[in-house]
């Protein structure tokens, strides 16, 4: 297992499909097409994550234990966020806050 | 009705694009059987949308077509680790038409192309290509041992026929995706 220092190098910055998985698996425990519903309706249709880019996100992120596979329900896997996952996330929204407050003119201190 | 055609490892976009006029000669894609032969049912003609995808392992393909499917796309009998997909065109909108939304994730099909097919098979042809060299060597210098040459020229030959456009098409679709 990779130590969360290089899994934080090798995911930064996050892609945008992954940026929106992990956002929505921390609201909920949840399996890939509810979670491109999600994303589609809360951008106003501007993100799909249509299967193949869904598939490789996921898989490539259960990999790295950023989340993890709970349960199968209906042939649908739920996956869950893992701790090493949550911190990249946040790392991330950091980083957001940053470009965007910068976006707006802000100095940041 | 059976069809003879062949695509390198690389190809799947002139493949689909194939398949999709197929369809709208009114020739629906049943299964294939690897490197040429493809079983089409006759029907009208259909607006059809075909996408392949590539996943190694078993387990992942099952799972993968479980996800496809709850999209709307149609999982067909595939081979040698690439899965096939069908919608009509008609159910489609604009943005779920293709299986990809980024240029990271159609990079990465490729890739896994190439580390679990295209670079194998480079490797071995190193060695067909150096044994056509040394059975050549050997037919100069007058030893008789034409079958051996001979084979070695028709495996280069199938081996070159298969990796040239295998390469130019992974070139092809790297530049445009950027890499």
């Amino acid at each position: 297992m990779k130590t969360s220092q290089t899994l934080q190098e090798k995911y930064a910055p996050l892609s945008e499909p992954m940026f929106y998985i992990l956002l929505m698996l921390e609201e909920q425990d949840d399996h890939g097409y509810s979670i491109s519903q999600k994303v589609k309706e809360l951008t106003g249709n501007q993100v799909t994550l249509p299967p193949g880019t869904m598939y490789g996100a996921l898989s490539k992120m259960e990999t790295d234990h950023l989340i993890r596979q709970i349960r199968i329900d209906n042939k649908r896997k739920i996956y869950t966020l893992e701790p090493i996952g949550k911190e990249i996330l946040q790392q991330e929204k950091e980083r957001i806050e940053r470009l965007y407050r910068n976006c707006k003119g802000e100095k940041l201190s | 009705m059976i069809r003879m055609r062949f695509f390198t490892i690389t190809e799947f976009e002139k493949e689909e694009k194939w398949l999709e006029d197929m369809a709208k000669k009114g020739y629906i894609y049943k299964k294939s059987i690897p490197p040429f032969f493809y079983f089409f049912k006759k029907s009208k003609p259909v607006d059809l949308v075909y996408r392949f995808d590539y996943l190694e392992n078993k387990a992942d393909q099952k799972s993968a077509e479980d996800l496809y499917e709850e999209y709307g796309w149609k999982a067909l009998p595939s081979m040698n680790g690439f899965l096939l997909f069908s919608k009509p065109k008609a159910e489609c909108t604009e943005d779920d038409m293709e299986i990809f939304s980024d240029r990271e994730s159609q990079l990465e099909m490729l890739q896994r192309i190439e580390k679990s097919r295209l670079i194998p098979i480079t490797i071995c042809s190193v060695i067909v290509f150096a044994n056509l060299i040394y059975q050549t060597v050997q037919l100069i210098r007058g030893h008789d041992n034409l079958d051996n040459f001979l084979i070695a020229i028709l495996c280069s030959i199938v081996l070159a026929a298969v990796l040239k456009p295998a390469w130019k098409s992974a070139i092809e679709l790297k530049k445009r995706l950027g890499a």
